[in-house]
């Protein structure tokens, strides 16, 4: 015991004398979680649209479709004529242009389609789908109002009004943001990044500068090697979480429901699993440079597949099989339970199980991993 | 006297590599043990075994009285590499003191040995300087101070000289002089032929075996040599490995 809390101090004493380090855990994921909920919460600029009547009897369908975007879009409508439409586009006046033909009332009448064309600038295929999505919201009532101008002018048939469509959530509700449900799987990844690459990087120094042969020459035995380091680096990671739970909760305001007493237990027992999965690792690399490239092998899939970019089940099914085989996916099932539903810790217990069998996978394999680098 | 190290048929095997051919050596307790050799030819190996870091491939290592590896030897064992093998961002004390907390020393005991290592090697006046800002020299000194701070009986020293200045490796000599005089049995390997002249006994290894061992005067005369140098020469060209 007295061999394990030795390391630890020395491990707590070498990040307290580390400022930049100190900076990397406590500020950094700070200012970029604040730099995502302020992106989240901005409104996207308006997209520059051009509603043009190719002929005189398109103008009133023209004038319809403009008063429903202006109402219901987030656009700014631009006059521009047709022939300069494909300049206006590549100057950057206009993201994008519907042009309406043979929108005639007698020609709608005899049952004839009106021809909408849509023309986007599309450099950047977000905004367009952006637009095209707020489009598609609008055809619905475009329509009806067209088929209300038909009605109309038979002068006797009564516009029927589109139906109120009244909304209710299960969970979350209509106050609850994206940041709201990204926050927990955030914190679930940033601890789960600092520790795997911090543990692998003072590991790896361990053994390069000779002290780890000399810890094994010592009567110290390689799990209390390990359990040391845990608990150095634990502390370390709960602080963390606590600085973030903080800034979430209080700056952010994020909505939250659930108990912080359980948010820490899912991030201890991932920890655990990041911490001796670090130490696994770099018993692969030769120099720091090395662990830094575990990053994009351990860190990005787990960002892509475990639920916080795309969700699972929209995923095709092979790579539905892959999420679930990495630690983070179920830390942020537990997490979003936990926070955004408000269950209880033994509504999560599966969660819990299978990170608890990733942390002990990976305790083993860490203390193989010494002893494969040492005999 | 019961011998402190006995070494039988020792083989070690790494892959196809034979780094230890068959090593069989009895050493007595209280006394500078020197193995002597040129890069490769299996000092580390042998080394290592002693600490119980790594197991032999076939024959047995008796460390004082145990088959290693057993971790119930390491209390008495002190370990020196050619690496510094110190917390770069720690300082001289909290180095020393970090190791005498892992061997389990405690209360006034472990602030007592601190100053008494720290004064055996000279570092009482640096012991707050982060080890970073440290000559190579005064490194070296810190990373024995590490290998003695829990009062080990047996000290196995791989090149503990290697890279160091002339005048701190007679200072070295001088340390070590000192613990053997205090009763303690050092196993040292070294390039350095003038460090093997103050050595009580030698074993001159080649290619994972030994040549031949023997007090530096038995094994001048054996040769017929002025020096041990030439001595070497002798054994390295009448006993082709």
């Amino acid at each position: 015991m007295i061999r394990i809390a030795a390391l630890a101090a020395r491990i707590i004493r070498q990040f307290l004398r580390d400022r930049r380090t100190l900076v990397l855990i406590f500020v950094v994921p700070v200012v970029v979680m604040a730099l995502f909920s302020y992106l989240l919460k901005a409104k996207a600029q308006p997209f520059q649209v051009a509603v043009i009547a190719a002929g005189q009897e398109d103008q009133m369908v023209g004038n319809l479709l403009r008063e429903l975007l202006t109402q219901n879009a987030n656009v700014l409508i631009k006059e521009v004529a047709e022939p300069e439409l494909m300049a206006a586009l590549k100057d950057g006046r206009l993201q994008g242009a519907i042009v309406i033909r043979s929108a005639g009332l007698d020609k709608l009448k005899a049952g004839r389609p009106a021809g909408l064309e849509l023309f986007l600038e599309g450099s950047d295929p977000m905004v367009s789908r952006d637009f095209v999505r707020e489009l598609q919201r609008i055809q619905r009532p475009l329509l009806d109002a067209i088929r209300g101008l038909l009605f109309l002018s038979d002068a006797d048939v009564q516009m029927i009004a589109p139906p109120n469509l009244s909304v209710r959530f299960l969970y979350g509700g209509e106050q609850f943001t994206e940041t709201d449900f990204l926050a927990p799987m955030a914190m679930a990844f940033i601890a789960f990044f600092f520790v795997f690459i911090l543990t692998g990087v003072s590991f790896l120094r361990e053994r390069t500068q000779g002290t780890m042969e000399r810890l094994m020459a010592s009567p110290m035995t390689r799990l209390e090697i390990i359990c040391g380091y845990l608990l150095g680096f634990l502390l370390f990671a709960l602080a963390q979480t606590g600085v973030i739970i903080f800034f979430i909760l209080y700056v952010i305001k994020i909505h939250y429901l659930g108990h912080l007493a359980n948010i820490l237990i899912v991030e201890f027992i991932l920890v655990i699993g990041a911490a001796n999965m670090g130490i696994l690792f770099s018993s692969f690399a030769k120099n720091e440079f090395q662990v830094a490239q575990f990053v994009p092998l351990v860190i990005l899939p787990q960002v892509f597949l475990s639920g916080v970019l795309w969700s699972i089940e929209s995923m095709p099914k092979i790579l539905q099989y892959l999420a679930y085989a990495l630690p983070l996916t179920y830390a942020n099932l537990a997490l979003r339970s936990l926070m955004i539903k408000g269950f209880t810790l033994s509504q999560v217990i599966p969660e819990l199980l299978v990170l608890l069998a990733f942390a002990l996978l990976m305790v083993m394999g860490s203390i193989a991993s010494m002893r494969r680098t040492l005999y | 006297m019961e011998s402190i190290i006995s070494l039988e048929g020792l083989h070690k095997r790494f892959g196809g590599i034979e780094a230890l051919k068959g090593i069989s050596l009895a050493i007595p307790p209280g006394i500078t043990y020197g193995l002597i050799g040129p890069n490769g030819s299996g000092k580390t190996t042998l080394m290592r075994i002693l600490v119980g870091i790594s197991k032999p491939t076939a024959g047995t290592a008796l460390v004082l009285g145990r088959v290693m590896p057993d971790r119930g030897a390491a209390q008495a064992i002190g370990y020196m590499t050619q690496l510094e093998a110190l917390y770069q961002d720690l300082t001289v004390e909290e180095n020393v003191d970090f190791f005498a907390r892992v061997y389990g020393l405690s209360g006034p005991a472990r602030r007592q040995r601190i100053q008494e290592v720290l004064e055996l090697v000279e570092l009482v006046s640096r012991r707050a300087s982060l080890v970073a800002e440290l000559s190579g020299g005064l490194r070296r000194r810190l990373s024995l101070a590490c290998a003695l701070v829990h009062e080990p009986r047996l000290l196995i020293l791989d090149e503990p000289t290697v890279g160091v200045d002339p005048e701190l490796r007679i200072q070295f000599w001088n340390y070590f002089e000192r613990l053997t005089r205090a009763g303690a049995s050092i196993i040292v390997s070294t390039h350095h032929l003038d460090e093997a002249g103050r050595c009580d006994r030698l074993g001159l290894m080649r290619e994972g075996e030994l040549l031949i061992e023997g007090t530096p005067p038995a094994l001048r005369e054996e040769a017929q040599a002025g020096s041990l140098e030439e001595a070497f020469l002798y054994f390295a060209r009448s006993r082709p490995a």
